[in-house]
């Protein structure tokens, strides 16, 4: 069952994630790039959006034994398009990673470091969790940027994923 | 292990959400009751908070086969403290429920209704994952809120938890 279950939040990850890019998009690149607030842990809709990107990608590098120092952020992306084109592909790593994993790789010990070079070292079954309520907590901020800039969004609440017809 | 990383999990809830509301508590009446604008799922501190614990109780209650038609709310609670208290004991409940969990539990389904009426079948694994979900979803709006009040509040991720709390 634990690997159901580390499954299923991530493919909820992946469609939440889109779902509220999509939103973001459809507002256009340049309310994407408006400043609307510094109450926000990061003030554009586009840099909130790479921040979440940014931190996917450093979690699956040190998930394959890789320590980057660098945090992918707002700057390294021109436009919201630039960042899909990066996402997708790290989508795609994701999902054939976890995929890959069987009981016992969710018990392994991760070694890492964080940017500033600080040593940890975590079961992997922790981090996967990690990384979805990372996302979680951004895409409400995202939420409620979305909802000040032209009202509410669709929701992206778990059991509305889990109660979709699954194909 | 699935039922340890369930556990787990609620380990981190029931810290994440005293954390902030600690913070919040500290705040005061007056800020936590302050109307902090429409763009927010509920426009106060304590209503938002108000709204995790009503969530929390009434998937216990579905999880034990019962299915409420009404969800508590910031106006059951005129206080923090009246909050505190009821929230204490659902905790007890909550960590009592899974912590009697085995491994065939999480796959069970669970038939419920919403509190409109209408009926759903969810596994408990994945509706025990959504209520934790859905807590950091509200406790991000809360940070950002409490940023507004008085300045942004320390984290409460997981992995901080997990550094931080649990040590491994």
């Amino acid at each position: 069952m634990e690997l159901e279950l580390i499954r299923g939040i991530w493919d909820y990850h992946w469609w939440g994630n889109r779902k509220l890019f999509d939103e973001a998009k459809a507002l256009g690149e340049e309310t994407a790039t408006k400043e609307i607030g510094r109450q926000f842990s990061f003030s554009t809709l586009k840099g909130m959006l790479a921040h979440i990107y940014g931190a996917d990608r450093i979690w699956l590098a040190r998930w394959k034994g890789e320590s980057p120092t660098k945090l992918y952020g707002d700057s390294d992306f021109a436009s919201l398009t630039d960042l899909r084109r990066s996402w997708d592909t790290l989508e795609a790593e994701q999902r054939a990673f976890v995929t890959s994993l069987g009981t016992g790789d969710l018990k392994r010990t991760l070694d890492y470091q964080s940017t500033d070079g600080k040593p940890y070292g975590q079961p992997l079954w922790q981090l996967l969790q990690h990384v979805v309520n990372h996302a979680t907590h951004h895409r409400s901020e995202i939420a409620t940027m979305v909802t000040m800039t032209k009202g509410s969004p669709a929701s992206t609440d778990m059991v509305l994923f889990y109660r979709q017809p699954k194909g | 292990m699935s039922v340890d990383l369930i556990r787990e999990l609620y380990g981190y809830h029931h810290w994440a959400n005293r954390r902030l509301f600690d913070i919040a508590a500290d705040l005061g009446a007056a800020v936590v009751s302050r109307d902090m604008g429409t763009h927010w799922s509920f426009p106060t501190i304590k209503g938002m908070f108000a709204h995790v614990y009503g969530a929390d109780l009434l998937w216990l209650s579905r999880w034990k086969g019962s299915s409420p038609g009404r969800m508590q709310a910031d106006a059951d609670f005129p206080t923090m403290g009246d909050l505190r208290a009821m929230w204490d004991r659902l905790e007890v409940e909550q960590r009592a429920f899974v912590d009697g969990l085995s491994e065939v539990d999480l796959a069970r389904p669970v038939t419920y209704r919403n509190t409109q009426g209408d009926g759903f079948q969810v596994a408990l694994g994945p509706l025990l994952q959504h209520v934790v979900n859905h807590a950091t979803h509200h406790r991000s709006e809360v940070a950002t809120m409490i940023t507004l009040a008085s300045g942004s509040p320390p984290d409460t991720g997981i992995a901080t938890y997990r550094t931080a709390v649990v040590k491994g």
